[in-house]
């Protein structure tokens, strides 16, 4: 077996063990101290222990991230080789693209806000079977699909009743959510080995530390306007967001995946055969 | 809850500039901050965001259900705060572990309000502008217009699209789904056949919507024109005003008095 295929495979295994070992751990948490779960759950203990490296970490990725968010939507894309046009920003986006954005948008959002999500341990922690489109509306749709992702986050916060200026670190980590398998995946059919792979590394496992810590960041460096305690940021948020993120991306989104991704490729709306055609202008 | 997201009406609030509603959420938003250690300096703002709402026509049961949605989030916020402080001040209560002194109190109800207020104001936003004239005031305020227009379609959509996954998962569910049944990894891939078809929906709706858009020439020129735009008035000067006397009081009260 090629030494590539091997390493793909090895990917998947380890993204499948990581969330269910994290279900493991809710479980260990709750049976421990039953009354307070996130004093026990090894997540909310590793952020918490570790708040001064996780803390400059966070920072790290928070300008990055909104540096690569704010170079995308001008039009750009850092490479290997420095910043080289995408053709994708904001300004050159065709009606399409615009559809695309505000469809996903709309969607995402619907499906955060209609769907109940599915409560492991009432008042612990839950998850969303939504947040599973996410990476993959940035894989079929590139930056329309990005942006849409985000602002369909931000739609969920406004319609449930969170919007603050907590939300901002929501809409970039969200677009972040999708942007690094668009950005790092390249096969993006869920057929081969290969994509498998490298949609658990970037799409399951990668997205769901950098999401968490961009979120978490903002949230503390923002307390004194948003108001929840480091406690409850680190000890609780970013053990939900990450858990969230990795169990039902790793779960739910290659199935989802290799179902749609025919659909999108058929109905023409896939990214790469309209850029690769020059339809963005 | 609040599927229209704007709601239509003749209110106060809906005759406003979207500037001036605009300006009075940062208000909001600025003196619920300022007054986030002292509940009761925060508790003007809090009554404000009421009377807002009252004005708006959406009323204060809005207030109630809002803040009863998300009352476990707000509770373990407040306890947690009241916790912190609880070595000072004199306990009013001590229940086991518990004790909240009137220090903590007043720190955690201003928590409380600094959560709260803002989600407030935005939904009197939200409710009483146009999405036109949302779209209208995002681009005065820079945004760029693509980016705005994805925004106040998304939010035109919604409530359709809303609509349409409640219709799949009460058709799949005819068809024998049951999504609270089962493991959790079970419970989680029996959301696909929900999904599949809300996507397959969008991805015809794409073609449509981008047909409406090429038909009206959007994108044609480089800055977007409007039919309708809003208008400055007395009465949103001196709404602005009042706003700002009032609220700027606030935020010299909680920092300096």
């Amino acid at each position: 077996m090629p030494k590539a295929k091997t390493l793909d495979i090895v990917v998947v295994v380890v993204g499948l063990a990581i969330a269910a070992f994290i279900i493991y751990a809710f479980y260990e948490a709750l049976r421990i101290n039953p009354e307070n779960p996130f004093e026990a759950f090894v997540i909310s203990k590793a952020f918490l222990g570790a708040y001064f490296i996780v803390y400059a970490v966070g920072a790290v990725i928070w300008i990055l991230g909104t540096l690569v968010f704010l170079i995308e939507l001008a039009g750009y894309t850092p490479s290997l080789r420095g910043l080289r046009r995408s053709g994708m920003g904001v300004a050159h986006w065709s009606v399409i693209d615009l559809a695309l954005a505000a469809l996903s948008a709309a969607v995402y959002g619907a499906l955060l806000a209609a769907t109940a999500p599915l409560v492991i341990f009432p008042g612990f922690t839950w998850l969303r079977p939504a947040n599973s489109l996410a990476p993959l509306f940035g894989m079929f749709f590139g930056i329309p699909g990005c942006v849409g992702v985000a602002i369909g986050n931000l739609i969920a916060d406004i319609v449930g009743g969170y919007f603050g200026v907590g939300s901002i670190g929501g809409f970039v980590g969200n677009f972040l959510i999708a942007y690094l398998p668009y950005k790092f995946v390249r096969d993006h059919s869920f057929s081969t080995s290969t994509s498998l792979g490298e949609f658990y590394l970037w799409g399951v496992l990668a997205q769901a530390f950098v999401s968490a810590l961009y979120i978490c960041w903002w949230l503390d460096f923002m307390q004194w306007a948003v108001g929840l305690p480091v406690f409850v940021t680190w000890g609780i948020i970013a053990p939900v967001i990450l858990s969230n993120n990795i169990v039902v991306n790793a779960v739910l989104s290659p199935i989802l995946g290799r179902i749609l991704y025919p659909l999108v490729k058929g109905r023409g709306l896939y990214w790469k055969d309209r850029v690769r055609v020059g339809t963005a202008t | 809850m609040l599927s229209g997201i704007y709601v239509e009406g003749r209110s106060v609030f809906h005759s406003l500039d979207p500037r001036a509603k605009l300006l009075w959420v940062l208000l909001v938003l600025a003196a619920s901050i300022a007054a986030q250690f002292n509940g009761l300096k925060s508790l003007p703002v809090f009554v404000s965001t009421l009377v807002a709402l009252s004005l708006s026509g959406i009323g204060a049961g809005l207030a109630a259900l809002l803040i009863f949605n998300a009352s476990v989030f707000l509770l373990v916020t407040t306890l947690v705060w009241a916790g912190m402080y609880a070595a000072q001040g004199t306990p009013l209560i001590t229940i086991g572990f518990l004790r909240v002194t009137d220090v903590g109190l007043l720190v955690a109800s201003g928590k409380f309000f600094l959560i709260v207020n803002p989600i407030l104001a935005f939904v009197v936003f939200f409710t009483t502008t146009k999405p036109y004239h949302i779209s209208w005031t995002l681009e005065k305020a820079g945004v760029p217009s693509k980016l705005a227009f994805s925004f106040v379609i998304a939010l035109s959509l919604l409530p359709g699209v809303v609509r349409a996954v409640r219709d799949v998962t009460d058709v799949q569910k005819l068809r024998g789904l049951s999504l609270d049944k089962g493991s959790l990894f079970e419970r989680l891939r029996k959301h696909v056949p929900v999904i599949v078809p809300v996507i397959s929906r969008l991805l015809s709706d794409v073609w449509d919507l981008s047909m409406v858009l090429a038909s009206r020439c959007f994108g044609i020129s480089r800055r977007r024109t409007y039919v309708e735009e809003p208008r400055w008035t007395r009465r949103d000067t001196f709404f602005t005003f009042v706003s700002a006397a009032f609220y700027l009081g606030v935020i010299a009260w909680a920092l300096w008095l």
